[in-house]
């Protein structure tokens, strides 16, 4: 294999992440990126007739992919190759319209328009060569405080790349809030807001943990909802369930976490995108504001399930008395005296905290 | 609501003094990335800042569903939270 060419392994899909994900993961070490997104929409209107709706592991022939190809080879900087060895014969292997405009802003920023895509190529060439993920460079970049100089610039990439990441992930979250809000809609007016996780906790989740990947990381582009009963965010994460595509479902309602954090999750795949979908009722939403309000402001281990015990235990109680409210089962009394007990706690712990400062 | 009608708005939360300035960005998805990756980039070595990219059809859509960015550190701020 040559050193310049740069591979990307290109699958079209409806499915991307599921489906290309065991290709990607063997193929990862002879591929510079690994990308498994999906350009059906995209390339949609070019290739509708060649396109089978599932297009996915097969030579490439009998995917119209050549064709495909030659349509689009001069957005696609096409270079491909097949793989030496079966059964990697029918993976086709070229540089997608991400990397190049990948390459093209890396190169902006640096001035150096000239010869870009080579220089890029050459780039992510010898990442391979050391056999290191995106991952590996950005658990590099966070730890650079140690790093030699001569590492500066592959900690920038890597910043680059999580950023671009990020930015890919922007279009399916609009998406998804778009459809949420339309479910939510008949609930009352919908109430949905959603957010790109922040840079540094993706670089600090990749370090982590160390088998994550920006391709799995869930929650890069995340959506609330809060919805006016539990009822209602059943039947939202039910419409969701068969109307998408849903990697995964965490009902927080009927096993809550230890901390008392009460919702529905749900991971919906979009367009080989990961989006995080989170239903909440009012009360559970408030719940989980006010923990994330006092951990901002007096104990951030609170979200870790540390912090002071009054400060956990007040919110455990609070959550059961929450969710007995969302049930619309009646108040305890019992539970209602330790909400009040710890209240007291809590009130001389905000005490404490109000002579610290 | 169409994707093309969200409002973008860069939080940028002062961990000193617990208060959250927002930059507002109309429909400008683009335009809010861009200045969100540049506020990390420039707070990186000190991070005093909490910065976070939130969007939705106004503002007080966030302030709901976001709301820890807006309610205050002192122990009276947080003593209202759990009073409401």
């Amino acid at each position: 294999m040559q050193e310049q060419d740069a591979l990307v392994a290109v699958g079209v899909t409806e499915d991307p992440q599921a489906d290309l994900l065991d290709l990607l993961d063997f193929a990862a070490p002879l591929l510079d990126f690994v990308a498994p997104f999906t350009h059906q929409a995209e390339l949609e209107d070019a290739t509708a007739e060649q396109l089978p709706p599932r297009l996915l592991v097969a030579d490439r022939e009998s995917l119209g992919l050549e064709d495909l190809l030659h349509r689009h080879a001069d957005r696609m900087a096409l270079r491909r190759r097949q793989l030496p060895d079966p059964p990697q014969a029918w993976l086709v292997a070229f540089i997608i319209l991400e990397e190049v405009e990948l390459i093209g802003t890396r190169d902006q920023r640096s001035g150096c328009r000239a010869g870009r895509l080579d220089r890029g190529r050459r780039s992510v060439a010898q990442r391979r060569r050391d056999g290191r993920t995106i991952a590996d460079i950005v658990r590099v970049a966070i730890e650079g405080h140690e790093i030699a100089d001569d590492r500066v610039p592959e900690a920038a990439e890597a910043i680059d790349i999580v950023e671009w990441w990020r930015r890919e992930d922007a279009k399916p979250l609009s998406r998804v809030a778009a459809n949420l809000r339309y479910y939510a809609a008949d609930y009352g007016n919908p109430v949905v807001a959603q957010r790109l996780k922040k840079a540094p906790t993706i670089s600090h989740k990749l370090v982590r943990e160390p088998n994550m990947k920006l391709s799995r990381m869930a929650d890069i582009g995340g959506v609330r909802a809060v919805l006016p009963t539990q009822a209602a965010g059943y039947r939202v994460a039910g419409r969701l369930r068969k109307n998408w595509t849903i990697a995964r479902f965490r009902d927080y309602v009927g096993e809550p976490k230890a901390d008392d954090y009460r919702a529905l999750h749900l991971i919906n795949r979009n367009r080989g995108r990961l989006i995080e979908v989170q239903l909440r009722t009012p009360l559970q939403d408030a719940w989980a504001n006010t923990v994330e309000a006092f951990a901002r402001a007096i104990a951030p281990e609170l979200k870790f399930g540390g912090g002071p015990p009054e400060l956990r235990y007040y919110f455990i109680a609070v959550g059961e008395s929450f969710a007995r409210a969302d049930q619309g089962l009646p108040t305890d009394p019992a539970l209602r005296s330790r909400v009040a007990d710890l209240q007291k706690a809590v009130d001389t712990l905000l005490d404490r905290a109000a002579n610290e400062s | 609501m169409s994707p093309d009608e969200i409002k973008h708005f860069l939080v940028v939360y002062d961990l000193a003094t617990g208060k959250a300035e927002v930059q507002p960005f109309g429909t400008d998805y683009d335009a809010a990335q861009k200045a969100y990756a540049a506020a990390e980039r420039a707070d990186a070595d000190e991070a005093k800042f909490d910065i976070v990219l939130l969007s939705a059809d106004s503002l007080e859509t966030i302030k709901q569903t976001h709301s820890s960015y807006f309610s205050g550190t002192s122990s009276e701020q947080l003593r209202e939270l759990l009073a409401s």
